[in-house]
Parts: C-alpha cells; structure tokens; sequence
C-alpha cells in the first residue's frame, strides 16, 4: 500500500499545466515503487487558485500549479515573471527560466513559508481579445478591458489609455457578449478553449509579454517522504519541463490555428506601437516594483538575464 | 468511511439536526477518526465556498425582494397582474410561471429566484386560495428554471470545466426552459380547473388601466434590469445590486412608505437569511471535498464504465447518478467533480457535449429542489416561512413533470441542438 | 445582555450588506459614465458576504432560526425531543470548538505569511477571521444556551422535590 498520497491540482484543463501534472505522476509512479499514490485534480476540482496556493502552504495539497500572477499574494516578487520585455518568447523564456542563476534565485523563494518552488516554464502568450479589432494602440483608448488581478496590468493598461478593470472570469464571456466590456487579457489557448471565437473574432498578441507558471510544493511533504523519494519527485519535475517546453509551445501554436479555423483573426501590433508598448508596459514594471526592493532587485536579475538570451 | 460520509450524515438529518451540523459534523468525524487528511481543509473549504463573485447575487436579490415585499412594489405588480389576466382558471399559478421564466433571464442563481419570485407571489397565490402546499411546491420548482434559462452559473462552469462554448450552451437552454415552463402551466391549468380556483374574477378595463398606472414604477425594475443586462450597462450578479437601490429608490423616494430605518431593519433580516442560507452551502462544499479527494465520483464513473450496457440505458444510469448526486452536492461542485469524467464518456457514445451540458444543468436544477438537500428548499423554508412538511408534500407533482421533461431532454436532442442551431444561427 | 450584543452586531451585519450593494453600484456607475472601475470592488463584497454568513450564524444560533429537516422529531415522543436536544446542543458545541480550534490556526498561519489578496492586497487574515470570530462566537451562545437550560432543569427539579 502507498505510504504517502500527494494532490496535485491546478485549475485549468487539457492544457500544459494538466500536461505538467500528469508527465509527473506517471514520472513518479514508474519511480517511487508505488510508495507515494499520486493524485491530479485539474478544474479547481479542489478549490481556485488562491486557496490551492494557502492550501500547498497549509498542507492541505501538496503541489498547486497556477499562472505566476496568483502568488503576488504570497510574495510579491513573483510579480516580476509577469512583467512586459522579460520573455519575447516561449523558447527564449524557457532558456532563461532555465539558466543557473534564475533556478538559484526561485529556489530561494518560500524558504520561510513552508513551501518550495517545484518548477516555472512558459505557458502561453498573452493575448487580448477584444469586439473591436485592436490593430494599433489608438484602438484601446477609453475601451473597457479585464486584466488579470495584477497591479502590472492595471497600471500598464491604464498608462496606454485603456480602462482596465478586474471581473470574475466566469462573467467575462457573457459580458464581452453583451458589450459590458470590450475586451480581455490572457493566454491564447484559454480563448480557444473557452470557445470566445463563438463571440469574438479578433485576437491581438502582445509583444514581448508571456504567461509562467509557477508549480509549489508543500515543505513539510518533501521532508517527510525522506530523501530518496523527495529527489525523486524533484528530478520527475525537471523531466516533467524538458517535456512541457516543446508541448506547450505545440499547444499554443495549435490554438492560434483553431482560433483562425473559427472564423478568428491574430493581430500583433506593427513596429513603432509594438516598441511602445514595450516601453510603456516597461515604466509601468519599474514604476510597481519601485514600491518593493525586493521586487525590484529580482526584476533586474531577470532583466540582465533575459538580455543574455536575446539574439542581437 | 462510508460510516462517517454515508450513515452519520442520515442519521443527523433524521434527528431534526441544523443542516449544516449535519454536514460538518460528519465531516469533521471523517476527518478526525478516518483519515490522514490536515484540519486546515476544514476551514480552507468553508472559505472557498463563498468566496465566489456569482453566489452574491443571493443575498443581494434576497434584499431587493424584501424591499420589494415590505413596501408595495409588490402588491401593486400583483394587482396589475390580477386585473390583466380576468377570468383565466389558474391566472396566478400562470403568472408565477411566466414571472419565473423571466425571473430566469435575469438571473444566474435559482436560490435569488426563489426568494424574489417567492416574496411576491407568494400572497397572490394565497389571495387566489391556492393550497399552501401547491404554492410552496410551484415555487420552489419553478425557481429552478432560473438555471436552465440563461443566464446561468451552473452553464458558466459545465462550459469553463467541459471547454464548451458558453454562447452556444445558453442558446441551447433557452426551448429546455420553455418547454419545462409549458408543461408546468399545463399542470397548473389543469390543478385550478379542477379545483375551480380564481375564477370569479371578470376582465375590466377601468381597474386593469387603474392597476397599471399604480404599478408603472413597480414594472420599472424588471425593465431596467433587463434593459441593463442586455444592454450591456451591468453584469447579472450586478443587476441583484441595481435591483436593491432602485426598490429603495421607489418605496423611500417615490412611493415614501419606507425609511431610512426600516432600509436598516430589511437589511438585518437579509444578512440572518443570508447566513442561513449560505452557511449550509459552505458544509456543503466541505463535505464535497472529501468526497472527491476520496475518490468517489471517480470510481462511481468507473462502475458506471464497466456496466457495458447499451447507449440509452447508459444515459439512463448517468441521469440517475446525477440525480443522486444532485440530491446532496450543490449543483457547482457537482458540475466540477463529474463533468471532467463524463463529458468523454458521453461523446464517445455519440452524444453532443452542449447537449449534456443541457441534460446534466437540467438533472441539478431538479437536485436544487429535490429533497433532502435542495437549497430551494431551505429558501423557502428562510425567506418565505414556509413550512418543510408543506414544501415536501407539494413538491411531488412538480418534481414529476421535471422527470418527464428531463427524459424528454435526453432522449430528444433536438430540443437543446435545435434550440443552439435556431438561436446561433 | 447577549441579545443586545446580537442585535449590534445584526447591525453590523446589515450594515456591511448595504455597503455592498452602494459599492456594486457605484462601480457600475463608474464604469459605464466615468470608464473608471474600483480596484478590488468586487473583492471587497464577497468578503462582506462571507463575514455575513459567518457572524451571522452566531445570530442565527442564538435566535434559533437554523434550517433543519424537522418533520419526522416534530411528531416524537417528548423524551426522546429532549434528548435529540441535548445532543444537539453538545454536537454544536463540539463542532464550533474543533472549527474555532482549526479555524484560529488557519488564520494564524495566514497572519504569519503575510498573504494578501489579488486586488487591494487586504492582508488575508482579515476576511479569513471571520470564521474564527463566527465560530468563537458560536461556541459561546450554544454554552450560555446549555447553562441556561440546565439552571431550568435544575430549578424545576428543585420544585418538584419540594411539592
Ligand atoms: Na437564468
Ligand atoms: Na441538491
């Protein structure tokens, strides 16, 4: 009989994060001899993101895997993974997600609260959908668009002249539907998936802006399946990346294919708006993390960093 | 295990026990005596449970309907509403349904219905000497139409946990809707023909017009929040707020039958139902937590897999699985837990993942106001005073034109497809 | 002396639903006229309503309004309803210490993380302690009702042993 059982959940389903999940298991249950009973609950099967993220500090599941944004509550330095002009795109974020001196700087990340970060790896671009086709920046001016409960986003979307606000996902559809609002931000695959074609035609990647998520494990449990399993489940994680980098790009690319096989449009924004956002959505990073040492000294880690993994 | 989640629960509800120390103490007893499982999950749980944006439509549409029912909003819609229909066997009966109906494409949540749908028909049906027992039962079930008309956050949830679309599904909802209110207005016919209800009454114009002219701000509401919704000004969950200020508005500013206090005291009594209510979905939801981390649902699907018996007789276990399921857990957690499981299931026997979505949205809606554990139950036991003997006694005729309608719903995919196809063009 | 502190704190309750209500509605005003949204707004009304649930159970167990299945114990024999009722009452008792228990760890531990929410950025303790507080409050009202029912009990006996 297992000694051990570990939850893993997430709240999204079929895409790279339940692909993340189950390469795990299987990782795990060819390596532990059936010592440790590995469970995935995908679909917020055991509750939303915040109180997954309480419950892998609390103890209540063992591993939570959710978009980066949702730790900014738990640290803030989080925040900088969701930050414009870090990753340009799913390859180079991966390389540099990868690189020695990123993995040293997340290990060090919920050493006093009781859990670890088991991985970080691309998921998605960013995307915004909207009614109205955003081709260049002047078509968001005064438009009603939900962002992610990110201080970053506010602020950036806000800077660029838009009028940002949060919404519950479940009434973003409905309301996009009924013109409450004009658009929203997220990754491409989460629209197709969500079927917002059945609404909207028009989809607009954002330059140099991409979706990490973020995997944590609960201390305590690492402790206490020894050490010879914990690197186990440690070294399946790594497996469970390589694997996922080729997937999620993969999964992406066919997303952008469905959304056009529907009846969607991709927009990405020509040169000169493009390098404006940039720079926008860059102040906007410097001007949120300037409230945070912390913030701020991992953003120009990452930024030294990114630049390493940039071609020109 | 099954002593603690499956006897224990019986039990407490057998003793007359609160709903929710029915649910919490046994899982409490599970948790501490069966399982490796940490207490914070306890706490955890009852937190997630409410803490969700939709679920405020609730106590907010509670109040409107308070406000509504303390000044005259809603005797004057019940006067307008008396006067218009003259001598029809089962008028009010039939308002009631058409008011649901439309009460349905307000809002996303039966339990808002129920209360609101409730305060004001209510004294209608007991002016028109309806039997209580009648009454409680058409309200109650009617209310869980709110969920099969859209909008609806049981749909928001099949569609974000299934991946379907959630445009098509509500297009799909909409002849389910129709047709369960047909078949319960047929019923209602038939129920006051027989017992020669309100009848006397004759159609005049003089107090039809009059009627009308004192309920014009009454009929204001439903307008602007309709009008809102559509329009695109407010979300539904904000409409239940919209609705709250412009019943304030009307009884204090308009009509002046209400004070700032009286304002205060409806508040109080909301915030007590409001607890009353809420607290038992928030055991609810612990409860249903153990069941999955237990793995349940998933070896009830598994048995349900390994029956090998032909399609419609598995349709017909999966109905029968929801039904029970729908009994105990709320609707969300319901969707959440099966419908990962069962939508592969279904498709591949062929049958279409926005028609399921109709199927399983139409067997919780039933869940919602079947015994013991429908929160449409326990509304109108808070909200409307209504006694449980009389809910449950009147709750059985209603409960079978449901099942008709739900094998209907099954076995006739045209009436969800066709309803999508007719709708989305 | 308890009814008055219930009665506040129904106000209280009361109260913070009305907040809710003008907060929803000003957001939406916001929105549609001035295309400025209230960071958190939404937030800010589900943790009223969770507080309302939660405290207000406290209100509802001292004014014995909670919903129960009650058709087959109303029809009981009158021994059996006063044991169903002490049972009841050491149950709720019993339940509310263990969530109390439970529920004060929980918020210690967030207190101690320092978790915030995702849009004002509340610390998270203080929308979660309101279970503390509910369930603390709870377990207070069920023992005043139990001392009070057995002060009947004892004073009745005394009376009979009197006669
Ligand atoms: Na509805
Ligand atoms: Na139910």
């Amino acid at each position: 009989a297992p000694q051990f059982t570990m939850k893993l959940t997430t709240t999204t389903a079929n895409d790279a994060d339940v692909e993340w999940l189950n390469t795990l298991k299987q990782g795990i249950d060819a390596r532990s001899g059936g010592r440790i009973k590995v469970e995935v609950y995908p679909a917020s099967q055991l509750g939303s993101a915040p109180r997954t993220i309480e419950g892998v500090t609390m103890g209540t599941v063992e591993v939570a895997l959710n978009a980066s944004g949702f730790y900014e509550g738990l640290d803030p330095r989080f925040g900088v993974l969701s930050a414009t002009g870090i990753f340009d795109s799913m390859e180079q974020g991966n390389k540099v997600l990868n690189d020695p001196e990123i993995r040293k700087l997340l290990s060090t990340y919920g050493a006093s609260k009781g859990y670890e970060v088991l991985s970080v790896f691309m998921h998605t671009p960013v995307a915004v959908v909207t009614t109205k086709p955003f081709k260049t920046l002047n078509d968001i001016q005064s438009k009603k668009i939900r962002v992610p409960g990110s201080p970053l986003f506010l602020h950036t979307f806000k800077a660029l002249g838009a009028a940002p606000l949060s919404m519950s996902l479940g009434e973003v559809l409905p309301a996009m539907q009924n013109g409450t609002i004009d658009g929203a931000v997220g990754g491409n695959t989460i629209f197709t998936s969500l079927k917002f074609y059945d609404v909207t035609k028009s989809m607009t990647y954002l330059p140099s802006t991409h979706i990490a998520v973020v995997a944590i494990i609960n201390s305590q449990f690492l402790k206490s399946i020894g050490p010879e399993l914990s690197a186990i489940v440690k070294e399946e994680a790594r497996k469970a990346d390589e694997h996922i980098y080729k997937w999620a790009i993969e999964d992406s690319e066919k997303s952008r294919k469905l959304w056009e096989q529907n009846g969607g449009k991709s927009y990405t924004l020509d040169g000169a708006d493009a390098a404006l956002f940039v720079k926008d959505a860059g102040a906007s990073a410097e001007a949120v993390f300037s409230g945070n040492a912390k913030q701020q000294a991992d953003y120009k880690v990452f930024k030294a960093v990114a630049e390493k993994y940039r071609k020109n | 295990m099954s002593f603690a989640l499956g006897f224990l629960p019986v039990l407490f509800l057998l003793c007359g026990f609160p709903i929710f120390i029915v649910l919490i103490a046994s899982a409490s007893v599970a948790l501490v005596f069966f399982m490796q499982m940490p207490m914070p999950v306890l706490h955890q749980t009852l937190f997630g449970a409410l803490d969700s944006y939709p679920l405020l439509a609730v106590p907010f549409f509670i109040y409107a309907g308070e406000l509504m029912g303390r000044g005259s909003i809603t005797t004057r819609i019940v006067d307008f509403v008396q006067e218009g229909v003259g001598p029809v066997r089962g008028s009010v009966g039939l308002t009631t349904v058409g008011t649901s109906a439309i009460f349905g494409a307000i809002s996303g949540v039966s339990a808002a219905s129920v209360a609101t749908i409730g305060r004001a028909m209510l004294p209608a049906l007991r002016k028109d000497k309806y039997p209580e027992p009648f009454s409680a039962g058409l309200i109650t079930a009617m209310g869980a139409i709110d969920v099969v008309i859209p909008p609806s956050v049981p749909m928001i949830i099949y569609a974000s946990a299934a991946q379907q679309s959630l445009p098509k599904l509500y297009a799909a909802g909409v002849i389910p809707g129709i047709l369960i209110s047909l078949m319960v207005a047929a019923y209602v016919i038939w129920f006051a023909s027989k017992h020669k209800i309100g009848a006397e009454r004759k159609f005049h114009w003089r107090p039809f017009l009059h009627a009308t002219a004192r309920s014009a701000w009454a009929l204001g509401a439903p307008v602007i929040i309709l009008g809102g919704i559509y329009g695109g000004i407010f979300s539904p969950t904000e409409a239940a707020a919209v609705a709250c200020v412009y019943s304030m508005f009307v009884t204090c500013v308009v009509f002046k039958e209400l004070r700032l206090r009286d304002v205060l005291e409806i508040a109080r009594t909301t915030a007590l139902f409001t607890s009353q209510i809420l607290i038992i979905v928030a055991c609810a939801s612990v409860f249903g937590w153990l069941l999955t981390v237990n793995q349940v649902p998933a070896n009830l699907i598994e048995w349900i897999n390994g029956l090998a018996v032909p399609h419609w007789m598995l349709l017909l276990t999966v109905n029968i699985l929801l039904l029970a399921v729908g009994c105990f857990i709320d609707p969300i957690s319901a969707i959440l837990l099966l419908s990962p499981l069962l939508v592969p299931m279904m498709q591949a026997i062929g049958v279409d993942a926005i028609h399921f979505g109709i199927i399983m949205t139409v067997n919780l809606a039933i869940g919602l106001f079947h015994p013991p554990f429908g929160i449409n139950i326990f509304v109108a036991q808070s909200v409307l005073g209504l006694d449980l003997k009389t809910i449950y006694r009147g709750i059985i005729p209603f409960l079978l034109i449901y099942l008709a309608a739900l094998i209907l719903i099954t076995y006739v995919p045209w009436i969800s497809l066709g309803s999508m196809r007719m709708l989305m063009g | 002396m308890v009814d008055k502190l219930v009665n506040r704190v129904e106000t209280l309750l009361a109260l913070i639903l009305i907040g809710a209500v003008l907060l929803n509605c000003v957001n939406i005003a916001g929105r549609y006229f001035f295309n400025y949204s209230i960071t958190g707004a939404d937030e800010l009304q589900i943790f009223g309503m969770i507080a309302i649930s939660f405290i207000g159970l406290f209100v509802v167990s001292w004014r014995q309004r909670h919903l129960r299945m009650d058709v087959l114990v109303r029809n009981a024999p009158p021994w059996l309803q006063v044991m169903l009722e002490v049972a009841e009452r050491v149950l709720t008792l019993a339940v509310a210490l263990l969530l109390l228990f439970v529920s004060f760890e929980y918020v210690a531990r967030m207190f101690q993380l320092g978790i915030t929410s995702e849009n004002v950025g509340l610390p998270m303790w203080i929308p979660h302690a309101v279970i503390t507080i509910g369930f603390a409050l709870t377990a207070a009202v069920t023992v005043v009702q139990i001392v009070a029912r057995c002060r009947a009990v004892f004073a009745a006996g005394k009376k009979a042993g009197e006669v």
